[in-house]
Protein backbone atom coordinates (compact mmCIF):
# COMPACT_ATOMS: atom_id res chain seq x y z
CA UNK A 1 0.00 0.00 0.00
CA UNK A 2 1.16 3.51 -0.56
CA UNK A 3 0.16 7.14 -0.63
CA UNK A 4 1.78 10.22 -2.06
CA UNK A 5 0.88 13.87 -2.36
CA UNK A 6 1.99 16.28 -5.04
CA UNK A 7 1.43 19.99 -5.33
CA UNK A 8 2.25 22.00 -8.45
CA UNK A 9 2.32 25.80 -8.26
CA UNK A 10 2.40 27.81 -11.48
CA UNK A 11 3.37 31.46 -11.60
CA UNK A 12 2.06 32.23 -15.08
CA UNK A 13 -1.09 30.20 -15.65
CA UNK A 14 -4.78 30.69 -14.93
CA UNK A 15 -4.83 27.50 -12.86
CA UNK A 16 -2.13 28.32 -10.33
CA UNK A 17 -2.32 25.26 -8.04
CA UNK A 18 -2.82 21.57 -8.75
CA UNK A 19 -2.90 19.07 -5.89
CA UNK A 20 -2.79 15.30 -6.36
CA UNK A 21 -3.54 12.63 -3.75
CA UNK A 22 -2.42 9.22 -4.99
CA UNK A 23 -3.30 5.91 -3.31
CA UNK A 24 -1.75 2.59 -4.33
CA UNK A 25 -2.64 -0.96 -3.34
CA UNK A 26 -0.80 -4.01 -4.65
CA UNK A 27 -1.55 -7.65 -3.83
CA UNK A 28 0.72 -10.48 -4.84
CA UNK A 29 0.29 -14.20 -4.18
CA UNK A 30 2.13 -17.39 -5.05
CA UNK A 31 -0.24 -20.31 -4.35
CA UNK A 32 2.29 -22.78 -5.78
CA UNK A 33 5.82 -22.76 -7.15
CA UNK A 34 4.54 -22.50 -10.70
CA UNK A 35 1.74 -19.95 -10.26
CA UNK A 36 1.96 -16.28 -9.45
CA UNK A 37 -0.86 -13.73 -9.38
CA UNK A 38 -0.78 -10.02 -8.82
CA UNK A 39 -3.25 -7.15 -8.84
CA UNK A 40 -2.55 -3.45 -8.56
CA UNK A 41 -5.01 -0.65 -7.95
CA UNK A 42 -4.28 3.06 -8.11
CA UNK A 43 -6.57 5.97 -7.31
CA UNK A 44 -5.65 9.58 -7.98
CA UNK A 45 -7.75 12.53 -6.91
CA UNK A 46 -6.64 15.79 -8.50
CA UNK A 47 -7.79 19.18 -7.30
CA UNK A 48 -7.39 21.98 -9.82
CA UNK A 49 -6.15 20.00 -12.86
CA UNK A 50 -4.59 22.17 -15.55
CA UNK A 51 -7.45 23.71 -17.51
CA UNK A 52 -7.96 26.33 -20.21
CA UNK A 53 -10.46 28.59 -18.48
CA UNK A 54 -13.03 30.26 -20.72
CA UNK A 55 -11.63 28.48 -23.78
CA UNK A 56 -14.71 28.43 -26.04
CA UNK A 57 -18.45 28.86 -26.41
CA UNK A 58 -19.24 32.54 -26.91
CA UNK A 59 -22.92 33.51 -26.63
CA UNK A 60 -24.73 35.52 -29.33
CA UNK A 61 -23.37 39.07 -29.12
CA UNK A 62 -24.46 40.67 -32.38
CA UNK A 63 -27.59 39.15 -33.92
CA UNK A 64 -27.91 41.91 -36.55
CA UNK A 65 -25.57 43.31 -39.23
CA UNK A 66 -23.18 46.08 -38.16
CA UNK A 67 -24.26 49.70 -38.75
CA UNK A 68 -23.34 51.34 -42.06
CA UNK A 69 -23.95 50.70 -45.71
CA UNK A 70 -22.22 48.47 -46.50
CA UNK A 71 -21.96 47.21 -42.85
CA UNK A 72 -18.75 48.44 -41.26
CA UNK A 73 -16.48 45.90 -39.53
CA UNK A 74 -15.18 48.71 -37.33
CA UNK A 75 -18.61 49.28 -35.81
CA UNK A 76 -19.40 45.60 -35.22
CA UNK A 77 -18.34 43.19 -32.47
CA UNK A 78 -14.56 42.90 -32.39
CA UNK A 79 -12.58 39.65 -32.06
CA UNK A 80 -11.34 40.53 -28.56
CA UNK A 81 -14.93 41.02 -27.38
CA UNK A 82 -15.78 37.61 -28.82
CA UNK A 83 -12.78 35.99 -27.09
CA UNK A 84 -13.52 37.71 -23.77
CA UNK A 85 -17.09 36.35 -23.82
CA UNK A 86 -16.09 32.68 -24.01
CA UNK A 87 -17.72 30.62 -21.27
CA UNK A 88 -16.70 26.96 -21.43
CA UNK A 89 -13.65 25.65 -19.57
CA UNK A 90 -11.85 22.89 -21.49
CA UNK A 91 -9.12 20.47 -20.51
CA UNK A 92 -7.62 17.06 -21.19
CA UNK A 93 -6.46 16.60 -17.60
CA UNK A 94 -8.55 14.50 -15.20
CA UNK A 95 -9.77 15.19 -11.69
CA UNK A 96 -10.05 11.44 -11.00
CA UNK A 97 -7.93 8.52 -12.24
CA UNK A 98 -8.43 4.85 -11.45
CA UNK A 99 -6.22 2.00 -12.62
CA UNK A 100 -6.71 -1.73 -12.08
CA UNK A 101 -4.06 -4.14 -13.33
CA UNK A 102 -4.37 -7.87 -12.60
CA UNK A 103 -1.93 -10.43 -14.00
CA UNK A 104 -1.33 -14.19 -13.68
CA UNK A 105 1.84 -16.05 -14.64
CA UNK A 106 2.05 -19.81 -14.87
CA UNK A 107 5.39 -21.54 -15.28
CA UNK A 108 4.33 -24.83 -16.83
CA UNK A 109 7.83 -26.25 -16.47
CA UNK A 110 11.44 -25.19 -16.69
CA UNK A 111 11.06 -24.45 -20.35
CA UNK A 112 7.70 -22.73 -20.72
CA UNK A 113 5.64 -20.04 -19.09
CA UNK A 114 2.35 -18.29 -19.82
CA UNK A 115 1.18 -14.92 -18.67
CA UNK A 116 -2.14 -13.14 -18.96
CA UNK A 117 -2.73 -9.56 -17.91
CA UNK A 118 -5.33 -6.86 -18.13
CA UNK A 119 -5.17 -3.13 -17.55
CA UNK A 120 -8.19 -0.93 -17.06
CA UNK A 121 -7.67 2.80 -16.74
CA UNK A 122 -10.33 5.44 -16.44
CA UNK A 123 -9.81 9.18 -16.26
CA UNK A 124 -12.55 11.71 -15.73
CA UNK A 125 -12.95 15.42 -15.17
CA UNK A 126 -16.46 16.29 -14.05
CA UNK A 127 -15.51 19.73 -12.72
CA UNK A 128 -15.95 21.50 -16.05
CA UNK A 129 -18.85 23.91 -16.49
CA UNK A 130 -20.33 22.73 -19.82
CA UNK A 131 -19.35 19.10 -20.38
CA UNK A 132 -17.40 16.33 -18.70
CA UNK A 133 -14.09 15.14 -20.11
CA UNK A 134 -13.42 11.38 -20.04
CA UNK A 135 -10.95 8.79 -21.24
CA UNK A 136 -11.19 5.07 -20.69
CA UNK A 137 -8.79 2.34 -21.80
CA UNK A 138 -8.87 -1.47 -21.73
CA UNK A 139 -5.63 -3.35 -22.44
CA UNK A 140 -5.79 -7.16 -22.20
CA UNK A 141 -2.81 -9.23 -23.27
CA UNK A 142 -1.23 -12.68 -23.23
CA UNK A 143 2.38 -13.86 -23.50
CA UNK A 144 3.88 -17.31 -23.91
CA UNK A 145 7.54 -18.32 -23.69
CA UNK A 146 8.94 -21.68 -24.77
CA UNK A 147 12.44 -23.12 -24.82
CA UNK A 148 12.21 -26.47 -26.69
CA UNK A 149 15.97 -26.91 -26.25
CA UNK A 150 18.61 -25.08 -24.26
CA UNK A 151 19.75 -23.32 -27.41
CA UNK A 152 16.37 -22.27 -28.78
CA UNK A 153 13.63 -20.12 -27.29
CA UNK A 154 10.45 -18.53 -28.63
CA UNK A 155 8.20 -15.76 -27.34
CA UNK A 156 4.66 -15.16 -28.56
CA UNK A 157 2.52 -12.25 -27.42
CA UNK A 158 -0.77 -10.56 -28.22
CA UNK A 159 -2.03 -7.25 -26.87
CA UNK A 160 -5.26 -5.39 -27.49
CA UNK A 161 -5.75 -1.71 -26.77
CA UNK A 162 -9.24 -0.23 -26.79
CA UNK A 163 -9.53 3.42 -25.81
CA UNK A 164 -12.29 5.99 -25.95
CA UNK A 165 -12.12 9.67 -25.02
CA UNK A 166 -14.89 12.19 -24.83
CA UNK A 167 -14.84 16.01 -24.86
CA UNK A 168 -16.84 19.06 -25.89
CA UNK A 169 -16.60 20.24 -29.51
CA UNK A 170 -17.43 23.92 -30.09
CA UNK A 171 -17.90 25.90 -33.32
CA UNK A 172 -18.37 29.68 -33.12
CA UNK A 173 -20.97 31.08 -35.57
CA UNK A 174 -20.10 34.50 -36.97
CA UNK A 175 -20.05 36.22 -40.31
CA UNK A 176 -17.62 38.87 -41.49
CA UNK B 1 -18.12 41.39 -37.40
CA UNK B 2 -20.07 42.77 -40.33
CA UNK B 3 -23.06 40.49 -40.79
CA UNK B 4 -23.39 39.25 -37.21
CA UNK B 5 -22.16 37.03 -34.41
CA UNK B 6 -24.78 34.47 -33.55
CA UNK B 7 -23.33 32.43 -30.71
CA UNK B 8 -21.75 28.99 -30.72
CA UNK B 9 -22.68 25.40 -31.41
CA UNK B 10 -21.46 22.70 -29.09
CA UNK B 11 -21.80 18.97 -28.76
CA UNK B 12 -19.79 16.20 -27.06
CA UNK B 13 -17.47 14.34 -29.43
CA UNK B 14 -15.56 11.12 -28.84
CA UNK B 15 -12.42 9.53 -30.22
CA UNK B 16 -12.15 5.74 -30.25
CA UNK B 17 -9.12 3.58 -31.00
CA UNK B 18 -8.68 -0.18 -31.32
CA UNK B 19 -5.24 -1.58 -31.68
CA UNK B 20 -4.22 -5.25 -32.06
CA UNK B 21 -0.55 -6.15 -31.72
CA UNK B 22 0.89 -9.64 -32.16
CA UNK B 23 4.57 -10.36 -31.59
CA UNK B 24 6.72 -13.42 -32.20
CA UNK B 25 10.42 -13.69 -31.46
CA UNK B 26 12.85 -16.56 -31.80
CA UNK B 27 16.40 -16.83 -30.47
CA UNK B 28 18.85 -19.58 -31.37
CA UNK B 29 22.22 -19.77 -29.67
CA UNK B 30 24.31 -22.52 -31.30
CA UNK B 31 27.45 -21.56 -29.34
CA UNK B 32 28.51 -19.26 -26.51
CA UNK B 33 29.72 -16.66 -28.99
CA UNK B 34 26.99 -16.77 -31.62
CA UNK B 35 23.27 -16.00 -31.33
CA UNK B 36 20.69 -15.71 -34.09
CA UNK B 37 17.42 -13.83 -33.63
CA UNK B 38 14.21 -13.12 -35.49
CA UNK B 39 11.39 -10.72 -34.61
CA UNK B 40 7.96 -10.40 -36.20
CA UNK B 41 5.42 -7.73 -35.22
CA UNK B 42 1.92 -7.40 -36.65
CA UNK B 43 -0.14 -4.35 -35.81
CA UNK B 44 -3.69 -3.45 -36.81
CA UNK B 45 -4.83 0.01 -35.73
CA UNK B 46 -8.13 1.77 -36.14
CA UNK B 47 -9.28 5.11 -34.77
CA UNK B 48 -11.94 7.68 -35.49
CA UNK B 49 -13.89 10.60 -34.16
CA UNK B 50 -17.63 10.20 -33.74
CA UNK B 51 -20.81 11.19 -32.00
CA UNK B 52 -20.90 14.77 -33.24
CA UNK B 53 -24.34 16.20 -34.01
CA UNK B 54 -24.31 19.99 -34.21
CA UNK B 55 -27.77 21.49 -34.01
CA UNK B 56 -28.05 25.04 -35.38
CA UNK B 57 -31.58 25.48 -34.03
CA UNK B 58 -30.28 27.35 -30.98
CA UNK B 59 -28.42 29.98 -32.99
CA UNK B 60 -29.81 33.50 -33.43
CA UNK B 61 -29.10 33.11 -37.18
CA UNK B 62 -26.94 31.00 -39.46
CA UNK B 63 -24.07 32.66 -41.35
CA UNK B 64 -24.73 32.65 -45.08
CA UNK B 65 -23.63 29.47 -46.81
CA UNK B 66 -22.93 27.47 -43.63
CA UNK B 67 -24.33 23.98 -43.19
CA UNK B 68 -23.67 22.76 -39.66
CA UNK B 69 -25.18 19.35 -40.29
CA UNK B 70 -22.42 18.92 -42.88
CA UNK B 71 -19.80 20.04 -40.34
CA UNK B 72 -20.97 17.18 -38.11
CA UNK B 73 -20.00 14.84 -40.94
CA UNK B 74 -16.33 15.81 -40.66
CA UNK B 75 -15.79 12.91 -38.24
CA UNK B 76 -16.12 10.58 -41.22
CA UNK B 77 -12.82 11.94 -42.61
CA UNK B 78 -10.93 11.28 -39.39
CA UNK B 79 -11.07 7.49 -39.68
CA UNK B 80 -7.71 5.76 -39.41
CA UNK B 81 -7.38 2.15 -40.50
CA UNK B 82 -3.86 0.86 -40.91
CA UNK B 83 -1.89 -2.38 -40.82
CA UNK B 84 1.82 -2.59 -40.11
CA UNK B 85 4.09 -5.61 -40.33
CA UNK B 86 7.70 -5.34 -39.22
CA UNK B 87 10.30 -8.10 -39.36
CA UNK B 88 13.94 -8.19 -38.31
CA UNK B 89 16.43 -11.06 -38.51
CA UNK B 90 20.08 -11.13 -37.59
CA UNK B 91 22.82 -12.38 -35.32
CA UNK B 92 25.22 -11.37 -32.57
CA UNK B 93 28.79 -12.67 -32.62
CA UNK B 94 31.01 -12.12 -29.62
CA UNK B 95 34.39 -11.40 -31.11
CA UNK B 96 36.08 -11.11 -27.70
CA UNK B 97 35.13 -10.50 -24.08
CA UNK B 98 34.49 -6.80 -24.77
CA UNK B 99 33.49 -6.66 -28.44
CA UNK B 100 30.27 -7.91 -30.05
CA UNK B 101 29.53 -7.77 -33.76
CA UNK B 102 25.88 -7.34 -34.80
CA UNK B 103 24.27 -7.83 -38.17
CA UNK B 104 20.57 -7.45 -38.95
CA UNK B 105 18.24 -7.17 -41.91
CA UNK B 106 14.83 -5.62 -41.42
CA UNK B 107 11.72 -5.13 -43.51
CA UNK B 108 8.45 -3.33 -42.87
CA UNK B 109 5.12 -2.97 -44.64
CA UNK B 110 2.60 -0.26 -43.86
CA UNK B 111 -0.85 -0.42 -45.40
CA UNK B 112 -3.18 2.57 -45.21
CA UNK B 113 -6.57 0.90 -45.66
CA UNK B 114 -8.58 4.10 -45.53
CA UNK B 115 -6.53 6.92 -47.08
CA UNK B 116 -7.77 10.49 -46.93
CA UNK B 117 -5.91 13.22 -48.84
CA UNK B 118 -2.68 11.18 -48.76
CA UNK B 119 -2.22 7.42 -49.03
CA UNK B 120 0.53 6.56 -46.57
CA UNK B 121 0.95 2.96 -47.75
CA UNK B 122 4.61 2.03 -48.08
CA UNK B 123 7.51 -0.25 -47.25
CA UNK B 124 10.86 0.10 -45.61
CA UNK B 125 13.86 -2.19 -45.65
CA UNK B 126 17.42 -2.01 -44.45
CA UNK B 127 20.58 -3.72 -43.35
CA UNK B 128 22.34 -2.89 -40.11
CA UNK B 129 25.87 -3.83 -39.12
CA UNK B 130 27.55 -2.70 -35.93
CA UNK B 131 30.25 -3.35 -33.41
CA UNK B 132 29.48 -2.94 -29.71
CA UNK B 133 31.96 -2.31 -26.91
CA UNK B 134 31.05 -3.72 -23.50
CA UNK B 135 32.63 -1.82 -20.61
Amino acid sequence: MGYDYQKIRRDAAEVADTETNRFLVSLSTRPSRSLQARVRYRLEQITGPFTHLRAAYSPALQPNPSPGSPPSPLLGTQYYTLYAARQANLTMFPSLIQLVEPSITWAAGERSSFSIHYRWRTERNDKLNFSDWERQAHLPGVEAWFAPTQKLNLTLAYNFHNERSHTLFVVPAFDG
Amino acid sequence: MTAGQFGSLADPIHYSTRNHTALATVNYTPSERLSFFGNFVYNDGRGSLGGLALDAAGLAAIPAGFDYAAVSDLTRFSALNVRRIQQAYGFYYQVSDRWVFTWMVFHGQYKDRQPYLVNTTGRNAGIHAGINLIF
